[in-house]
């Protein structure tokens, strides 16, 4: 399991939504509020901001250090703005199972394309199911690919369904790559007999659309504890406003409906007062730019 | 004093005079300035308080840092119940409308009472799991812009043995306080299903649906979601409480192992299981209060 967040709104210091607030992401590579678990395998995050040289690209950054030590991205993140931010903080099993480097580490990214996913949940018996989906990846984006987890295998499903990976997107284009790469999954998951559990909220964005999703394949069937990341439908919440910062001492979105949307799989205050969940099974659809609009719906699948 | 507060318990149904006169013997004066705070929302719960004088102003917050008022509660009114069923933090704010005075019952000490099986102390958290339910009701229904139809026939089958019931049960929280005699109880209240994806289970009287495995789903004619359960919840817990229906379907979301309850069992294991309600019935409440907030942010933005 993991933890991550998505933002697109007024430029806002990066360590405003990642450092300072009480449950900020780095606060829950230990103490996490809502999953049971040490979240410790690392830290990556993709940021867009106007001044940056090819701006429709993400600034990325990846490290494998625990991201409550690392200081280098607090040294960063104490002297960026974004505009658009996607930052995932990697938990695994302690079991030593999995494979801890950077290139495993979300958001993803492919040369040329602007577009980043981040994965909260797994993939049950993935190991069963990946080659049955190559076929379903497109032989550019399967060449380019540089980690073979589940989760690098869902941003590759999503761009093989998309028009052009260089894009542009909508939240639109991006929630219709999304339910293709999930109707895909769930037919493979099928043709191999998997029915147990697998979470994949996700958090894809190209710095002006972002779709934020919180669905599971077969929720709840579990064949036994422990369950995958507790017995909770996998949690992803949001809130939305003018700006985001520390207002009255808290830390929260203000100025009513404004266009801002920050979506994180837990809410960045122990205070959860302002924050709204989205639906199980469903999505957040937020699209930035000149003509903000933000919708929920639910994914068929 | 102490009748007064009696008199306002009094209001709640199925609390005999003798339980009000018992529990208004636990409670503690109370005085608020006008424009004060009661309590806000996200503070831990001290107790339950009962309004002598003056006026309440009940508000949630919402995302974008907005207000929204809930209730205006004056003197014979109570606020703040939800903690003494489950002990969580509060979920509005409540301001003082003009100097307001009154009693509190004090969580722990009802706890305590609770926790020595006080036969008032039972009563008062009876009588809470029915307004708890009958706002979730009254809720539920401003939701639903119109009844399901009706469903039909069950039709499930009694698959699911006394011994994989108590396999199950004992790997969820709350149900791990359960002795053998217990389980011995719960499993002759009840009958075990197997139920499949799309089956309705809002036929006939409101049951107590525990879920073993897989999910269920409360639904609107118009197919609004309104909360999913996964293993280990109880699902139809304001029905079951009120003894009548929600005008919305509860469909099986994910093929189900369920354990239905058509009414508690008597004596011990019947209050543990009503303890397990009673928190079930207010973080319901608190979700679909969520869903009713995310419904207004989005109308709204």
């Amino acid at each position: 399991m993991c933890r991550m967040l998505g933002y697109i709104g007024a430029p806002v210091l990066l360590e405003h939504l990642v450092v300072r607030p009480d449950n900020a992401l780095l606060n829950q590579t230990t103490d996490a509020q809502l999953l049971a678990m040490l979240n410790l395998a690392g830290f990556g995050l993709a940021a867009w901001n106007d001044d940056l040289h090819d701006a429709h690209l993400p600034l990325t950054f990846h490290s494998t250090n625990v991201a409550v030590f690392d200081a280098n991205l607090r040294a960063l993140a104490a002297r960026l703005k974004v505009r658009s931010l996607v930052a995932h903080l990697r938990g695994v099993p302690l079991d030593g199972s999995a494979t801890i480097n950077q290139q495993s580490l979300h958001p993803f990214q492919l040369p040329g394309s602007p577009l980043v996913l981040a994965h909260n949940g797994d993939l049950a018996e993935f190991g069963r199911m990946r080659t049955a989906l190559w076929p379903h990846i497109k032989p550019d984006i399967a060449k380019a690919m540089t980690a073979l987890t589940d989760s690098a295998f869902l941003h590759a499903l999503v761009l093989s369904n998309v028009d052009d990976p260089a894009g542009p997107f909508t939240a639109e284009s991006i929630f219709r790559a999304i339910t293709a790469a999930f109707n895909t999954i769930r037919r493979v998951r099928a043709d191999h007999g998997i029915s147990r559990s697998s979470s994949v909220n996700l958090v894809v964005s190209d710095g002006r659309a972002l779709v934020a999703t919180r669905f599971t394949f077969d929720f709840g069937r579990f064949e036994k504890p422990p369950f995958q990341g507790g017995i909770e439908f996998l949690s992803q919440w949001f809130t939305i406003g003018e700006r985001y910062g520390l207002a009255d001492g808290e830390w929260k979105m203000t100025g009513g409906h404004g266009a801002g949307t920050l979506v994180a799989s837990e809410p960045l205050t122990r205070d959860v007062s302002t924050w709204v969940e989205v639906p199980e099974y469903g999505a957040l659809l937020v699209d930035g730019g000149d003509a903000p609009s933000r919708r929920i719906v639910m994914i068929d699948c | 004093m102490g009748l007064q507060a009696g008199e306002a318990l009094a209001q709640l149904d199925g609390l005999s005079a003798q339980a009000c006169a018992a529990l208004a013997q636990l409670a503690v004066p109370f005085t608020v300035a006008s424009g004060a705070a009661i309590f806000r929302q996200h503070d831990p719960s001290d107790g339950l308080y009962l309004i002598e004088s003056g006026a309440v102003v009940v508000t949630g917050r919402t995302p974008g840092d907005g207000h929204v008022e809930l209730a205006r509660l004056g003197p014979g009114a109570m606020l703040g119940e939800f903690c003494l069923l489950d002990g969580g933090r509060r979920s509005a704010d409540a301001l003082a409308g003009g100097e307001c005075s009154g009693w509190r019952l004090d969580l722990a000490r009802f706890a305590g009472l609770q926790d020595a099986g006080d036969a008032a102390a039972l009563a008062l958290a009876a009588a809470l799991r029915v307004q708890v339910a009958a706002r979730s009701h009254d809720l539920v229904s401003a939701l639903a812009a119109t009844a399901p139809e009706p469903a039909e026939a069950l039709g499930l089958g009694m698959v699911v043995s006394a011994d994989h019931l108590t396999a199950r049960l004992q790997t969820f929280p709350g149900f791990d306080q359960f002795s053998p005699a217990d389980w011995a109880a719960l499993a002759a209240a009840g009958h075990g299903h197997v139920a499949p994806r799309g089956r309705r289970l809002d036929r006939g009287a409101p049951t107590l649906w525990i879920v073993l495995r897989g999910a269920v789903q409360w639904q609107t004619a118009d197919a609004l979601q309104l909360l999913v359960h996964g293993p280990g919840a109880l699902a139809g817990s304001a029905a079951f409480v009120a003894g009548a229906p929600w005008p919305a379907r509860l469909l099986v979301r994910e093929d189900a192992e369920l354990f239905a309850v058509p009414a508690l069992p008597d004596g011990a294991t019947g209050q543990k299981l009503a303890r397990m309600l009673g928190s079930a019935l207010v973080r319901d409440q608190r979700r679909l209060t969520r869903v009713r907030a995310r419904l207004s942010a989005m109308a709204l933005a």
